[in-house]
């Protein structure tokens, strides 16, 4: 088994699903991200409160509740699992069975900080995430939630704009379509060198009339992203 | 280099993926990167200590300054054991010379202050390019990753300085009776050399793994999509098991 930073999960029908887990440094960066909102939502209402007298410094007490205790929890529930913070960085909540995170578990979680913030500075948070096989913290370990990145939206096909799609000859297992593909989008910027190098491993295997073997693998990859021309 | 023979599954990441996957392998090393780092760094820090008796934060300095140094054990020991090779902390250290000599004063010097010093020094330690081929080479590495690397950096740092003031809070929060945490006792405990040396040390002792190993996965995982060592490997596992005669390949429509 790979090392790898995967989260696997097979359903009751013996389907694998899997998810990317997000760890410590994205995580406290979109914390960061988060705690500023706060702040700077928490000052500006403070200042406006501030002309309210009593009542001003009651209604800026209840805000501070709400942001400290709901912000988080309101929008993982209703925004995808996603906060301000946690969408800037394309990371969301989920629970450990991959499916979008409940009510119960979101609160459960937030509710937990009070542990991981202990004793300073969110210490223990940071050593159960660097330490668990998830990259959880204890409230995640508390609420079975998980934090992962999200699917990215799109691929980007410029790389085989003015390739040819080639439907393949050959019985093509899933990681083998799954390297075409990839070597057809080149998100590495591969050099052409480089390239030929790779594709020329795979010669024996092209048919015989393959003049360029890179042109092939592209194509190949173009049509297996489903481009048919 | 066998690709084959890598431990960690062989995919396109983005950046931060890459320092998260850092933080997996570090948890598979991180007793031998301790006691790696400490072994470099304890001595060096004891005799800082000794010959600036008067001035501390010399020998703060020293520490922080060489801290590339004290990586280089964990970051050689990760390189060959990436590849599958077991090294343990007395065979590291046997190879002194192939860790310590590569580079080491532009590392020291000039590299010192880069914010990517995570994710360059595999290039310093391993390709050991001329000074001008290693901008060259840096620039490309840092394409798209740079920027995440920096953060790591920051983060990571910041984890020392938390982990060194959080453990005293903890000490306090356990010891209610026989601490007040007033200030005078925060005073205190700040003119207390002995326990921030000891923290110190080994608090930098416990990070530098997750340190070394997420630059050198920033480094690896954009190796990975610059010179697509995931379709070279499936490539290389197809052509192993083929036979020219057991399955004839033809060109399309004349068969």
């Amino acid at each position: 088994m790979k090392l790898d930073t995967i989260a696997l999960v097979e359903t009751p029908e013996g389907i694998d699903l899997q998810a990317e887990l997000a760890g410590l440094v994205p995580r406290t960066l979109a914390y960061c991200i988060d705690f500023f909102i706060r702040m700077m939502i928490m000052m500006v209402l403070g200042i406006i409160f501030m002309f309210f007298g009593k009542a001003g410094t009651g209604l800026w007490l209840i805000l501070i509740f709400v942001m400290e205790w709901w912000y988080p929890v309101l929008f993982e529930v209703f925004k995808g699992g996603q906060t301000p913070g946690k969408k800037s960085f394309n990371i969301k909540v989920i629970n450990d069975d991959l499916t979008p995170v409940s009510f119960g578990a979101s609160l459960i979680r937030n509710l937990l900080r009070t542990a991981d913030v202990l004793p300073l500075f969110y210490v223990f948070g940071i050593i159960s995430m660097s330490s668990t096989k998830h990259f959880q913290r204890l409230g995640d370990l508390a609420a079975g939630t998980l934090v992962v990145y999200s699917e990215p939206e799109q691929h980007d096909s410029s790389a085989i704009k003015n390739v040819a799609a080639i439907a393949p000859q050959l019985a093509l297992s899933e990681d083998q379509q799954v390297a075409f593909v990839n070597f057809a989008l080149n998100k590495g910027r591969m050099s052409a060198d480089r390239q030929a190098e790779i594709a020329e491993i795979i010669r024996p295997r092209l048919p015989l009339n393959t003049s360029n073997a890179t042109d092939y693998v592209r194509g190949v990859g173009k049509w297996l992203l489903g481009s048919k021309h | 280099m066998q690709l084959s023979k890598l431990i960690i599954e062989p995919r396109v990441r983005n950046a931060w993926a890459a320092i998260d996957l850092g933080f997996t392998l570090a948890r598979q090393f991180w007793l031998r990167g301790v006691i790696l780092y400490l072994i470099v760094a304890a001595p060096i820090f004891l005799l800082s200590r000794l010959l600036t008796d008067e001035a501390g934060w010399i020998t703060y300095l020293c520490l922080w300054w060489l801290k590339p140094l004290f990586e280089r054990p964990i970051l050689f020991l990760l390189s060959r054991e990436l590849f599958s090779e077991k090294m343990g902390v007395r065979r590291t250290l046997s190879h002194y010379k192939q860790w310590l000599l590569p580079s080491i004063f532009s590392v020291l010097t000039i590299r010192r202050l880069s914010t990517n010093r995570g994710m360059y020094a595999p290039v310093s330690l391993l390709e050991q390019p001329r000074s001008n081929e290693y901008y060259k080479r840096t620039k490309v590495l840092g394409y798209k990753f740079s920027n995440a690397s920096t953060w790591a950096t920051v983060v990571l740092y910041h984890v020392e300085s938390f982990l060194a003031i959080a453990l005293l809070a903890l000490f306090a929060f356990l010891f209610p009776d026989h601490v007040d945490m007033t200030l005078s006792w925060w005073a205190e405990v700040s003119d207390n050399n002995l326990y921030w040396d000891i923290s110190s040390i080994l608090i930098m002792a416990v990070v530098a793994p997750f340190y070394c190993a997420s630059g050198f996965m920033l480094y690896i995982c954009r190796r990975i999509e610059l010179e697509g060592w995931d379709i070279e490997i499936c490539f290389r596992d197809w052509m192993r098991n083929y036979t020219p005669s057991a399955e004839p390949v033809s060109g399309g429509s004349n068969v």
